[in-house]
């Protein structure tokens, strides 16, 4: 199975800017309490990510497209899939606790509208980072899909009428696997 | 309404067959509600944005399964070929938006960052108080 660079994953996911962690937490804590609006600083880091997930969402669909016109093993597929998700597992991990805060308070701590405007476009850059990794994987996972359903060729079909007939069918699995066990 | 009328391929099978077995029920209830039109307010059904028509359903938080609509001479058939891990980040987003925490007269907003992720609690007379349940 080859291992050849051109068959890897888009591992060589290009990082966020180096500060993009720091910026993510200082708005985050002053959207909640900064009188002053945001300073020039601040929004270019802002704009500089947004940025890099846009040239990301595009990199990561070409490169997912690629690979799956041309990588024609499942294990292959399957491997490119498995690092894209850890990929996405790890900047998840970062990412997350920002997307579920809970939003700004009410009527308490006054915080600049600036603040407020950055944080929602910065969360929705994070969910669009998320979403691009997760889609390039998901993208792999279906070509995967194809060549499965190509290999095993015309067979009889599975088709089921109602959810009685797909109850029948799930249970008569698991008796099946049963009986092999 | 008729049922609807569903084909299992293989793909499907096999990425059922790597699920845990929670999941695995969790699918096989999420296929039954499908085929029976009876959940497709909480399985919600929508087209992949980005994909040639490719649909999912809502399994869990964070698993879906995948299917495409076509037909044949009975009418639309739903072939499922794929189930596997798939986070909702707008989703995530949104369900942020709808919970609000108030700090009333004298008391503050914190915010702590920890291994666990981001803690906000409010603060004020008497103490702390508990960080706000979701």
């Amino acid at each position: 199975m080859s291992d050849t660079p051109s068959d890897q994953a888009p591992a060589a996911v290009p990082p966020p800017p180096d500060r993009a962690t720091d910026l993510f937490h200082t708005v985050f804590v002053l959207s909640r309490s900064a009188n002053a609006e945001p300073g020039q600083p601040v929004v270019v880091e802002a704009r500089a990510y947004g940025t890099y997930v846009q040239q990301l969402a595009l990199r990561l669909e070409g490169e997912s497209r690629r690979l799956a016109a041309r990588l024609q093993d499942e294990e292959a597929l399957a491997r490119a899939a498995r690092e894209l998700m850890q990929i996405e597992a790890q900047r998840g991990a970062t990412l997350q606790p920002y997307l579920a805060a809970p939003p700004a308070p009410a009527g308490g701590a006054k915080a600049a509208a600036g603040w407020l405007v950055l944080m929602a476009r910065l969360r929705d850059d994070m969910a669009r980072e998320l979403e691009a990794l997760r889609d390039a994987r998901l993208r792999l996972e279906l070509r995967k899909a194809e060549l499965i359903n190509q290999r095993k060729g015309p067979q009889v079909r599975i088709v089921l009428r109602g959810g009685a007939q797909v109850q029948l069918f799930f249970g008569s699995r698991a008796g099946n696997a049963a009986e092999k066990g | 309404m008729q049922p609807r009328k569903v084909e299992i391929l293989p793909s499907f099978e096999a990425a059922y067959d790597a699920l845990a077995p929670d999941i695995q029920e969790r699918t096989q209830e999420a296929l039954v509600h499908f085929a029976e039109r009876s959940a497709d307010n909480s399985l919600r059904p929508e087209l992949k944005n980005g994909f040639d028509n490719v649909w999912s359903i809502r399994i869990t938080k964070g698993y879906r399964a995948f299917y495409k609509k076509l037909r044949d001479s009975e009418g639309a058939i739903f072939c499922m070929f794929h189930v596997g891990h798939h986070d909702d980040y707008r989703a995530l987003k949104k369900l942020a938006a709808r919970v609000s925490i108030t700090a009333g007269p004298g008391q503050s907003v914190g915010v702590s960052a920890g291994p666990e992720g981001l803690r906000v609690v409010l603060q004020g007379r008497g103490g702390a108080a508990k960080p706000p349940r979701r």
